[in-house]
């Protein structure tokens, strides 16, 4: 068996799995990048968003066969050089995080959102992140944390 | 350090506080926007064995055989255990009435039967599709009101009189019969608690009006994005166990209750960040299991529920009926109240025994009546079991309540506001349990949210809903949220260059409990926030702690760490006064930025390292050994539970919610919440408002969105596509915090808990909007659509 070529955070990596394993079970697994989340199982709650390019998908729904040749980024993928990114350091700054667990989800999705459409109102925020669940925090600290990255007074 | 000289130092020092009372960035943010932080889910050692259960396929029955010939002639199968690889033991809260694994009936849908551990979940999950059951099936209950009755149609548990009762030491659960003597004869019921309190009958009598009505709550599920999930491996005679619960203490406890040859040294409980919990993770219902298979391989083992398993093996919130009748004079005077509350336990006791105790509480600690009676019930049926949910069954109670008052209200032509502020028990005044309230503005938590509704020009605001297809409404709710008497333990080091670490037993959930520990032991020891270091949830090296449950932990475990600190700075001056040249007394010292200072004489002062060994040069001394040997550690317990029978705190909270109410789909949105809450000092008060946000956010979800639905006791919405927790089109993102601020008597640095409140008032908030709006009363919760759309068609016809 050959094994899957894969780049994530700019690293090269293969891996010897079945092309139908989720994305998200090779990352935590077989790669050891457990910032990608597990919850429901079924592509509603988004704690296992990645980037794919810029674009954010739920990579418990993509066999990883799927991604051969695409940049992935997790959320380990985002600081640079230890810097935060602007949304990280919007996250720790307005408090959007409690338990974290659907955290890495929501700055993924968050980060495609920005790219695509750097002012977003409020609205569009709640729209943008629709695909994401939190149990904790009731998305208010969340909404305040992107509109502080999109240079908004949160 | 006695307590009420802790209460003194600490008034003294309010206004001139360096770290305690700042919104400080949390302690944990850099680990959890980065993907850093470890939960249990993330644990994945090597030779790791996957484990998956056999459940129960039908509701009740008796289990006459387990066949497990052909299951375990599959290739990669490690284990197989049975009730037959169990101690034959029973656990619970309370009253023990659970066996590990069910030996000799099945009881709900979802109870486990057997457990296999093998290569992949893959094989495992085949293997356990291979073992054959040989069951009767009997007559099942399901109906909560009727399996309250004297002739259910089904009874759950035989012998539940004999059961035993766990020894907690908790005052109020000195009673030991099941059930009072008038409700003896209905066989599904586990447990009543009552009240009776003065002459309830003669009041109703003189009442110049009496109201009466019945409340439901359906149930719901706690729904932490991290599921139930445990990881674990015996090494040699210790088993230790990595686990997304909340309170690691009591799992240990519970295991070693239901192991009887395990002694609390041969076991490991640690909680690193738990992915939320809400009261559905403070039970061992999976880690009872893991045990048994542990004790048949040395290789670790996972086991970890499905989404679709948390609503069947997991807990869930109970179903709740709560029937009462007020008595109240025309000026609007509460003069009698009764009421009598069923809690739906299902098939065994997880915490609803603690449900029934606590939750009438909200019948009688928000307003003043005179005469009070009420039974609350905990009843068995055969559906998967229930549990706390942030408010330990006052939540549900409260619904009634509040929904109640409303209609009184309404009836006598009162508004809300003002018919509750009558009756409002203010701080000093005296509830129907004698229950003396400490200082808290009840009044502020009540006027506070609706005073900020009415200064929104609706029209001007949501032009959109001015419209003949949407109706706007708003409402209020209140609720006194009493606080259990616990007890906490912590245990501070301190090294070199003043660094501090402490232990303690709670793990970090998401409540913030790092942050405000952290900010407690750098305001005590007047150090920068970045000396301290929190190591937490950890049986082994943790003392006890009763966890981050019922809004207790920021004020005993708070406490604790103020005691631990006070004795290990008397350690540290005690060592201190021989370092000094004029001849001084311990109690002349204080620390400040790493110096031990003589005060008054700010420039006579040693370093902290000044009493350790000379670091770095001989090989073999620590960072922390002192100059004559040892360490320097303080530790404490704070057991509020010496205080006597009645809560250790009340927290007043009100809420406000602007709804609008579609007529044609029967959508609702939420416009706005406010929430007014006197949290006795905010010790963070960011974090405060992320607490308030978040059991706000979970009430409108209970008010609106989330029920279990049940089809004979199969759960058929036990997914996120068909049980819709909502998301951020949902939820408003106008929910205010209002922090209102009495300081505590006892509270550390006046900090009273705040974690539940926001869940106590604000489905009867949104109810009573609703209602408003439509001029129409619901009684069940959640209003779905379709429950407002039936009631809109019913009035029209």
């Amino acid at each position: 068996m050959e094994g899957i070529r894969l780049e994530i955070n700019g690293k090269g990596y293969t891996v010897d799995v079945s092309p139908y394993k989720p994305l998200r079970d090779v990352l935590r697994s077989d790669i050891g990048l457990t910032g990608t989340k597990e919850s429901c199982d079924s592509g509603v709650c988004g704690v296992c968003t990645v980037l794919l390019g810029d674009k954010a998908v739920k990579s418990c729904l993509i066999p990883v066969g799927k991604v051969v040749g695409e940049k992935i980024t997790t959320i380990e993928g985002l600081a640079k050089e230890g810097e935060f990114s602007v949304l990280q350091q919007s996250f720790i700054d307005c408090f959007a995080s409690q338990c974290g667990y659907c955290i890495p989800g929501f700055i993924m999705a968050a980060t495609s959102l920005l790219i695509e459409n750097p002012d977003p109102t409020v609205q569009e925020i709640r729209e943008g992140l629709s695909g994401n669940l939190c149990r904790c925090t009731g998305y208010v600290k969340i909404i305040d944390a992107v509109r502080q990255a999109a240079g908004k007074e949160a | 350090m006695s307590q009420s000289s802790q209460g003194k130092i600490r008034l003294d020092r309010h206004n001139e506080n360096r770290h305690v009372g700042e919104s400080i960035a949390r302690v944990d943010a850099p680990d959890k926007v980065t993907g850093k932080a470890i939960y249990a889910m993330d644990i994945n050692p090597n030779r790791l064995l996957h484990a998956k259960l056999l459940t129960s396929p039908v509701a009740h029955a008796r289990l006459i055989k387990v066949d497990l010939e052909e299951a375990e002639k599959v290739e990669g199968v490690e284990v197989i255990i049975t009730y037959k690889d169990v101690p034959d033991t029973r656990r619970g809260q309370f009253i023990l009435d659970q066996p590990i694994l069910a030996a000799e009936k099945l009881r709900y849908i979802g109870e486990p039967i057997a457990a296999v551990a093998a290569e992949t979940p893959e094989i495992a999950e085949k293997a356990v599709n291979l073992i054959k059951l040989q069951y009767e099936e009997l007559p099942a209950v399901f109906d909560l009101e009727e399996a309250f009755s004297e002739n259910p149609r089904a009874t759950v548990h035989e012998n539940v009189r004999d059961y035993q009762f766990a020894k907690q030491g908790d005052p109020r659960f000195e009673k030991r019969d099941h059930v009072d003597d008038v409700y003896v004869n209905r066989p599904n019921l586990m447990y009543t608690d009552s009240l009776e309190v003065g002459d309830v009958e003669l009041a109703f009598e003189n009442a110049d009006c009496v109201v009466e009505g019945r409340y439901e709550v359906k149930s719901l599920q706690h729904c932490s994005m991290e599921p139930h999930v445990a990881v674990g491996r015996q090494v040699g005679s210790t088993i230790k166990i990595w686990t997304s619960q909340q309170v690691p203490h009591n799992i240990e406890t519970e295991l070693c209750m239901a192991y009887p040859e395990l002694m609390p040294g041969n076991i490991e409980i640690k909680s690193p960040y738990v992915g939320g919990g809400f009261g559905g993770k403070i039970t061992p219902f999976m880690e009872s299991i893991l045990v048994g298979i542990l004790q048949k391989t040395d290789r670790p083992v996972r086991l970890q529920l499905t989404r679709a398993e948390e609503y069947m093996v997991g807990v869930s919130r109970p179903q709740v009926i709560v029937r009462v009748k007020d008595g109240v004079t025309k000026e609007g005077k509460i003069i009698a109240r009764d009421s009598e509350i069923l809690f739906n336990v299902g098939a065994y006791n997880e915490q609803v025994f603690r449900c029934t105790v606590s939750g009438p509480s909200v019948t009688v600690g928000s307003y003043k009546i005179p005469n009070v009676r009420y039974t609350s019930c905990a009843v068995y049926t055969n559906l998967p079991k229930y549990a706390a949910f942030r408010g330990f069954g006052k939540p549900e109670v409260n619904w009634a309540m509040e929904r109640h008052m409303d209609k009184i209200a309404r009836e006598l032509g009162l508004d809300p506001v003002e018919y509750r502020s009558k009756n409002l028990l203010r701080s000093g005044d005296t509830n129907a349990k004698g229950e003396t309230l400490g200082k808290i503005d009840t009044e502020a938590c009540l006027r506070k949210p609706s005073d900020r509704l009415r200064s929104i020009d609706i029209s001007e605001e949501y032009p959109e809903y001015d419209t003949e297809e949407w109706k706007v409404g708003s409402g209020i709710a209140y609720g006194n949220k009493p606080v259990s008497r616990s007890s906490a333990a912590a245990t501070i080091k301190v090294q070199r260059d003043m660094n501090v670490i402490a232990y303690i037993g709670a793990p970090e959930i998401g409540q913030g409990a790092e942050t405000v520990l952290t900010q407690i032991i750098a305001e005590d020891f007047d150090i920068e926030l970045e000396k301290v270091k929190i190591i937490a949830g950890n049986t082994a090296n943790s003392p006890y702690d009763r966890g981050p449950t019922g809004s207790r932990f920021t004020y005993h475990t708070g406490n604790a760490v103020l005691k631990a600190i006070a004795d290990v700075k008397q350690k540290i001056f005690d060592l201190a006064v021989r370092e000094f040249d004029e001849k001084i007394d311990s109690s002349d010292l204080k620390t400040s930025n790493g110096k031990i200072i003589l005060k008054g004489k700010e420039k006579s002062w040693i370093s902290i390292n000044d009493l350790f060994s000379n670091y770095g040069q001989m090989v073999g001394v620590s960072n922390t050994m002192l100059k004559e040997g040892g360490e320097l550690i303080g530790t404490a317990t704070y057991d509020s539970r010496k205080g006597g029978k009645h809560h250790a705190f009340w927290t007043p909270v009100g809420q406000a919610a602007l709804v609008a109410v579609n007529q044609i789909t029967g959508k609702v949105e939420v416009l706005r919440m406010v929430t007014a809450t006197d949290v006795g000092r905010a010790l963070n008060p960011k974090n405060v408002e992320q607490q308030i946000e978040g059991a706000t956010g979970q009430g409108i979800a209970s008010a609106l969105y989330e029920e279990i639905i049940y089809e004979k006791g199969l759960v058929i919405n036990p997914n996120f596509k068909d049980y819709r927790i909502p998301g951020t089109m949902e939820l408003p993102y106008e929910s205010e915090t209002i922090i209102i601020e009495t300081e505590d008597e006892m509270g550390p640095y006046g900090a009273r808990g705040v974690g539940e409140m926001g869940m106590i008032a604000s489905a009867p908030a949104i109810g009573n909007a609703i209602s408003n709006a439509l001029s129409i009363e619901f009684d069940t919760m959640p209003i779905t659509p379709e429950r407002i759309v039936e009631a809109l068609e019913s009035q029209d016809n």
